[in-house]
């Protein structure tokens, strides 16, 4: 079973560098891989409860969740490592939820760009919300907000048994309706991305050439 | 013109959505924090602030003890 992850983090990182025809069919295969083996299965995806888990000091050992550790170090390596976020574009399994409802309803909606770079505030408030709940009461499930679990597992509590709906509903006529306005793991993953960038062009420049006196000549 | 329309109906059609789903999140941690409002140190937070504003100001001494509280309660 650990293989079959590992596996599907290989074939991920090979279907992002690639871009010929077999990549296309990794990018399939990793996607029913993981939707079937990530959700269904293991029920293993990233959730702010997780994350903050670590902050609460629930770090399983290597031995007793190795799918825990397989899944932290590949999705926060390919971040820090290779400056990919991976995980959301790949290796998510409610991501390919989203995706193929996109794909039987058809109906893409546009959110308003405004919206769009609000829900980026919106996303910190409430993830800093929910970490204040999960750091008071020491239970990660209290405040991790994302339907992930639920969908794969059909547990929830509450309210939770309306955001999922809601989600989905959202997905079916606004491409990654969640990934977009709401997920904070996402936000978290593509903001270590954006700082990894930003302090490798501090150290090592943009990488691009600075104009040399002979183009300015030439545009004048 | 209809172009315009169409991409209008779109962003409110969005919006609603997202409104709904926020709604629903909101929701979602007022359940979460009505539960933890039975946690030992919530509760106590909460009873000295409610405490503080009914008095105005709580100095440090004249805040109720909480030791005896946590004696009483069952392990």
């Amino acid at each position: 079973m650990l293989l079959i992850l590992i596996a599907l983090f290989a074939l991920a990182f090979f279907g992002v560098y690639r871009r010929d025809k077999l990549a296309k069919y990794t990018r399939l295969v990793v996607m029913i891989g993981t939707l079937v083996f990530v959700g269904f299965y293991a029920n293993a995806s990233l959730s702010l409860g997780k994350i903050a888990g670590i902050f609460l000091g629930y770090i399983p050992s290597p031995k007793q969740h190795p799918m825990w550790w397989i899944m932290m170090v590949g999705a926060l390596g390919s971040v820090v490592v290779l400056g990919r976020n991976i995980y959301c574009h790949q290796i998510c399994p409610f991501k390919v939820v989203q995706d193929l409802l996109q794909k039987i309803s058809g109906v893409k909606l546009r959110i308003k760009p405004e919206v769009q770079r609000k829900s980026r505030t919106m996303i910190f408030f409430l993830s800093w919300i929910a970490l204040m709940l999960i750091f008071l009461s020491a239970h990660p499930a209290l405040g991790s907000y994302e339907p992930f679990a639920m969908m794969f597992s059909l547990e929830g509590l509450g309210i939770q048994w309306y955001i999922l709906p809601a989600a989905l509903l959202g997905a079916l006529f606004v491409p990654s309706f969640w990934c977009r306005l709401f997920c904070p793991v996402g936000l978290y993953l593509n903001e270590i991305v954006r700082i990894r960038r930003a302090v490798r062009e501090r150290i090592f420049g943009s990488g691009k050439k600075p104009p040399s006196s002979s183009d300015k000549t030439s545009k004048v | 013109m209809a172009r315009r329309d169409k991409k209008l109906w779109q962003f409110k059609v969005s919006f609603a959505l997202a409104i709904a789903m926020l709604f629903l999140v909101f929701g979602y941690f007022t359940q979460s924090f009505l539960e933890i409002r039975k946690v030992q140190p919530v509760r106590v937070a909460i009873e000295r602030v409610t405490g503080a504003s009914n008095q105005g100001e709580i100095r440090p001494e004249a805040a109720p003890s909480t030791e005896q509280e946590d004696q009483e309660l069952p392990e």
